[in-house]
């Protein structure tokens, strides 16, 4: 555990040889190819969203490097502030929502996964049904209706409350803890609640933190609840986004639909692209550091 | 199926389940079933279409022809009158759905363009936007969840699920308030124009709806002249007329060059079918030929339009990835001068005479000749769509048909003022000439296409944009009178088919699809015949036997 | 995960990583009613998440009776009439139905074979860097395009290799010859591919790096003390490591092999054509909620892909079990 320790704050264990040059400099290239890959369009949305309406309408609607800057667009999308309550309404959603996700899962998860539990299989088959049969929309729609939920925010959390496959993950880390541990715990008196919550939980930080940045990252993406459950001026970001990024886009027929209507100049839908993403790539460090190596090797020796 | 089937057998199939599912829709369930018994005109009475009675404007300096020109105006009229007595409402809520182009409009509280139209209707308007992306979900639950607001709009050219079934069996009939002279009661709902009534049709020979009408030109060639002048057809295209389907793909090959492409083009564009088709001398989607109704995709001039896309798509005319293009980024395009033309509707010309900021002019191109027959224009349907009520008692209804006869207040008149430009002085100021001129608030948000009040209900559309040249509304007006001989109307517009609500737009995707491919030239003019004869087959021509009853009937 | 300390435990059992059946608890003859009691803290736990189930998915999932039904959206469920298979039988015997699913099979294969293993290797290769620095920007780079819409990931790629792209004007600025990619059917299904690649590698690393993080250290330490070279722990230690992961996230991405991208598919499917792009979730939106209303045959389609879902991850599953693996469930 000490050499783990050590090694890792000086960057390599101990036990690892020193890497070659040549492997050193392929890897160089290759993440540098990679990242070109992913930081180019990333740079072309950022570009455009910082550029002049006329540099970009001129170049066909991308600018790789805007010649006058501006941040025009970026104040035209907060001047309504339907775009910041929108960020808060995401915030808020997000932060609930992944603890009360974190919560229901983990509870599930753990008593799914001690072999004790009657029919806990059963249960465990059920729940893999529905991960393979969704309900459709409008059945969906009449469930939160007849809860009342509807334009109400609790209906971008309750029906998306559980993934199936978070839940998996979760179940099947707390089933691979030794069995040691449980019993050792059960020898020194505690409960069900004890062993969850100085055994299992201490110890499943790291898949905790995983799947809660699953939980976090798909209440910040979803739109398609909020279309068609909640009003508008309840929508979070993702669904203003879309309405500024694609309106328009895919009329039903040009000749039929209000052709008149203006969209939104493309300086100010990549903007929001950007503005929707800050907050949430904020979260991933945060996540990060749970991907340490020996998180786990040290919590069981200690 | 046989009908002991029915009800009851599906509860004990389901179970438990049905009373998670089916409770919402017991109370109502009676007699309306699954809409099998049909929807069509055929076989009723039906309702007379509302009296037209002009309503009093001020006169344009462009005069139209009640009918196919609109009235045009170069400047704002310096005196506007008034079309409603009072308040139409009593202070209660109104909830109201419409399909939106723009983003959120903003709660209430902040929204002074809200504030002010609720003030002046006397209601306190609960409008629920619904991105157009989103139309067709939203509404099917909404459908489904039989939980219907006060005011709704069906338009945006989508057609919903069984869209007439639904109408007759869950929206208000307005026939008794709206029939013949009772429109009357309604003075700007009279001004609707019979062609815009009728464009929406009919349900079991009732009037279920208040049309939100629309002029009659329908896809534009809308083209970047000083691009077209360079390469020669100036005259024969945007003002003498009589240019020729070689003239067109002479003129865009040479075009064509430097990376600018001739031809715009988008993925709801469809290479500009709806422009290419009139031209050969294609019927409006639907031929009437004394009775017998037969789908445009089986003429013979169809097909010819079809070869000759084709050949500008062979030619490499058209700008390339036409099918992955959005709508929006093709605007881009031809705002840009990347490519020389865009077809798109009519309604579009204001927006993209602003956005080419007169670094050219944008022109309507008028109709090409293909073929012998050719050189004509489609007409667009009347209406962006119509707009439906709830059932409610008497008092109610006609609350709510004035509040849409208050939006359907005409040009020149405080009400319209109020509705398409908003609050003087917060929305809009004048300039010298007395024209609005949009305010900082407007242009940042807080308009007409934010809070799409005018797809409940409008007056009949003019010519006349704020800060759109007297010049460009010239254009317009010339172009309207130069085309309306050549308009080609859709004969089934109001008809109703049964056929056509449950099966029409899928068989119409998988003929679209084979169009495309023919247009792209990965598949041939015979594969073209042979998706034809499927599409007959698949719906195509018992949706034109139903189209034959329902217009003999409304005869 | 599930998986890494599956696998970890077993590896530092032998390092073969099989056999290992899941702890049993002995026999015991307690009454079922005292087994409820023993529990109760258990059902305590169960008690949120059973009832979001039942809720949410148990009762919605009866919606799927409406594949039986003749029902549309105007209409309650108990309102419809029962038309037994008529829906099926009209979906099972319209070619375009197999097309769509022969695209749909095609295009989930090909991610399988070209897409997964892509964060894998990404992670690898990340878990392999010694500076802990670089290792966090570049994950912080990788996993950006997760959070761009299809709508925008699309325009991006035609705006590169279109027709009128960066990459074809490079082309012919230089007098070559360009390439037809977007609209293209032959090269569509690499194109989505590529997307896929480009949107999700890097978030797909996440999972793997977690897994790859709680490999025990020890046994790296001792494998390198037996004298075991990099090539070697990473056959012996890291793999068995994560080995698991891998079984799980395979078994889950069988039970959904015919659902592949939607949107992205519904964006680009009208550029090829229906012979190459449609699968199944557009063929059923093209009949039922993008205007043909034919719900029935939405809720068909979906017991459907439900259906062979099961049937394969019930065949994985087995297949997991015999290669010593947990897999979903026992």
């Amino acid at each position: 555990m000490s050499s783990a320790a050590l090694g890792k704050r000086a960057g390599r264990p101990a036990w690892q040889e020193p890497a070659k040059p040549v492997t050193k400099a392929a890897k160089g290239v290759a993440l540098a190819f990679i990242c070109l890959l992913v930081l180019v369009p990333f740079l072309v949305v950022i570009s455009t969203s910082l550029a002049s309406p006329d540099e970009v309408v001129a170049n066909g609607g991308w600018v790789l490097w805007p010649e006058h800057p501006t941040l025009d667009a970026y104040r035209d999308i907060f001047r309504g502030g339907q775009v910041t309550k929108a960020i808060g309404v995401s915030i808020g959603v997000t932060l609930v929502g992944t603890l009360a996700s974190l919560v229901a899962t983990t509870l599930l998860a753990y008593a799914l996964s001690r072999p004790q539990l009657v029919g806990g299989r059963k249960i465990l088959l059920g729940i893999l049904f529905t991960f393979l049969f969704p309900p459709g929309m409008i059945p969906a729609y009449l469930v939160v209706k007849q809860l009342g939920l509807l334009d109400n925010y609790a209906a971008l959390i309750a029906p998306v409350m559980i993934n199936v496959f978070n839940l998996v993950i979760v179940r099947g880390f707390i089933q691979g803890l030794p069995e040691e541990l449980f019993e050792a715990a059960r020898l020194d008196g505690a409960g069900e609640w004890q062993v969850l919550w100085r055994v299992v939980l201490p110890l499943s930080k790291a898949v905790l933190a995983v799947i809660g940045l699953f939980y976090a990252v798909s209440y910040w993406n979803a739109w398609f609840h909020a279309s068609i459950y909640m009003s508008d001026s309840k929508f979070p970001i993702q669904q203003v986004l879309r309405m500024y990024v694609i309106q328009g886009a895919q009329l039903a027929d040009p000749s039929a639909a209000d052709a008149a209507a203006v969209s939104a100049p493309q300086t100010v839908r990549m903007a929001v692209v950007i503005i929707a993403v800050i907050p949430i790539i904020l979260v991933y460090p945060l996540v990060q550091r749970f991907f340490v190596r020996g998180v786990l090797t040290g919590a069981i020796k200690s | 199926m046989s009908s002991e089937l029915s009800r009851r057998s599906v509860f004990r199939a389901i179970g438990l389940g049905a009373t998670a599912v089916a409770v919402p829709s017991l109370i109502s369930a009676c007699g309306d079933g699954s809409g099998g018994g049909g929807v069509g005109n055929a076989g009723t009475e039906q309702a007379a279409w509302p009296t037209y009675t002009a309503a009093k404007v001020p006169a344009p300096d462009l005069p139209g022809d009640g009918n196919d020109v609109q009235n045009g105006y170069t400047k704002y009229p310096s005196q506007v009158g008034t079309a409603t007595n009072g308040k139409p409402g009593d202070g209660s809520v109104v909830k109201a759905v419409v399909i939106t182009y723009g983003t959120p409009p903003g709660p209430k509280e902040t929204n002074k363009f809200l504030q002010a139209v609720n003030e002046a209707l006397g209601i306190d308007l609960q409008l629920t936007v619904v991105p157009d992306a989103d139309y067709q979900a939203k509404m099917a639950t909404l459908m489904a969840g039989d939980d219907l607001p006060d005011i709704m709009n069906i338009g945006g050219g989508y057609i919903l699920p069984r869209e007439a079934d639904f109408v007759a069996s869950k929206c208000a009939d307005l026939s008794e308030y709206l029939s013949g002279d009772a429109v009357k009661a309604y003075p700007n709902l009279a001004n609707i124009p019979t062609r815009a009534w009728k464009d929406m049709g009919r349900v079991k020979g009732r009037i279920m709806g208040v049309p939100v009408e629309r002029p009659a030109p329908g896809n534009i060639f809308f083209a970047n002249r000083e691009m077209w002048k360079g390469v020669g057809v100036d005259d024969k295209a945007f003002s003498a007329g009589g240019w020729t389907s070689t003239d067109l793909l002479t003129a865009a090959k040479a075009l064509t060059k430097d990376k600018k492409y001739a031809l715009g083009a988008s993925k709801s564009g469809n290479f500009g079918l709806g422009v290419h088709a009139p031209a050969w001398g294609a019927p409006n989607l639907w031929k009437n030929d004394g009775g017998t109704f037969s789908s445009y995709f089986t003429t013979p001039e169809f097909k010819q339009a079809v070869a000759f896309m084709r050949d500008l798509f062979a030619a490499g005319v058209y700008y390339p990835d036409a099918l992955t293009v959005s709508q929006v980024d093709a605007k881009t395009h031809f705002a840009g001068q990347i490519t020389g033309s865009l077809t798109d509707g009519f309604g579009a010309y204001s927006q993209m005479v602003t956005s080419a900021k007169g670094a050219y002019t944008v022109a309507p191109a008028l109709p090409y000749a293909g073929g012998s027959a050719g050189g004509k224009i489609f007409a667009a349907r009347s209406v962006f769509g119509y707009t439906v009520l709830k059932k409610a008692a008497p008092e109610r209804i006609k609350l709510l048909l004035r509040v849409l006869d208050f939006l359907a207040a005409p040009f020149g008149t405080k009400e319209y003022e109020l509705v398409h430009y908003g609050v003087e002085g917060t929305h809009f100021t004048r300039d010298a000439a007395g024209n609005p001129v949009q305010t900082d608030l407007w242009k940042g948000g807080e308009n007409k296409t934010n809070l799409p009040i005018t797809y409940l209900c409008d007056a009949p559309q003019v010519l006349f944009y704020p800060g759109v040249s007297p010049e460009a509304i010239a254009l317009m007006h010339s172009f309207e009178q130069k085309t309306a001989p050549n308009l080609v109307r859709n004969p089934a517009y109001g008809l109703v088919s049964d056929t056509a609500s449950k099966s029409e737009a899928a068989i119409r995707k998988t003929i679209t699809d084979v169009l495309n491919s023919v247009v792209m030239g990965r598949a041939s003019l015979d594969d073209w015949d042979a998706a034809v004869k499927r599409y007959k087959a698949d719906g195509g021509d018992k949706i034109g036997e139903e189209y034959g009853k329902e217009y003999a009937a409304s005869k | 995960m599930t998986a890494s300390t599956i696998a970890r435990n077993t590896a530092a059992a032998g390092g073969d990583g099989a056999g290992k059946k899941p702890p049993r608890v002995p026999r015991d003859r307690t009454s079922l009613w005292r087994k409820l009691v023993r529990d109760r803290l258990l059902w305590l736990c169960l008690l949120p998440g059973l009832a979001y189930f039942l809720i949410f998915h148990l009762g919605a999932a009866f919606g799927m009776v409406i594949a039986f039904t003749d029902y549309w959206p105007g209409i309650s469920v108990a309102q419809s009439n029962l038309v037994g298979v008529e829906t099926f039988q009209k979906m099972f015997g319209d070619p375009d139905f197999w097309h769509a699913v022969v695209n749909t099979v095609e295009i989930s294969l090909l991610q399988l074979v070209f897409y997964f293993p892509v964060p894998l290797g990404l992670a690898l290769l990340l878990h392999s860097l010694t500076s802990t620095t670089i290792k966090r920007l570049v994950q912080n780079v990788v996993y950006l395009p997760h959070f761009i819409s299809w709508v925008i990931v699309v325009a991006l790629f035609q705006q590169i290799l279109g027709g009128a792209g960066v990459v074809n004007g490079f082309l012919a600025d230089h007098g070559l010859h360009t390439v037809d990619i977007i609209g293209n059917p032959d090269a569509f299904k690499p194109l989505l591919i590529a997307q896929v690649i480009w949107k999700d590698s890097g978030w797909g690393t996440i999972i793997f790096l977690a897994a790859l993080a709680q490999v025990d250290d020890t046994l790296y330490e001792a494998s390198a003390m037996d004298g075991a070279g990099p090539w070697r722990r990473f056959w012996h230690v890291t793999l068995p490591g994560i080995r698991s992961v891998i079984v799980l996230l395979l078994v889950l991405r069988l039970g959904e092999v015919l659902s592949v991208g939607f949107e992205q598919l519904l964006l680009q499917r009208d550029a090829v054509g229906p012979g190459a792009g449609e699968i199944i979730d557009t063929y059923v939106f093209y009949k039922s909620l993008g205007g043909g209303g034919d719900f029935p045959l939405a809720a068909a389609a979906g017991i459907f892909k439900g259906v062979i879902g099961a049937i394969l991850v019930y065949a994985a599953n087995k297949v997991a079990h015999r290669l010593g693996e947990q897999g979903v469930y026992r």
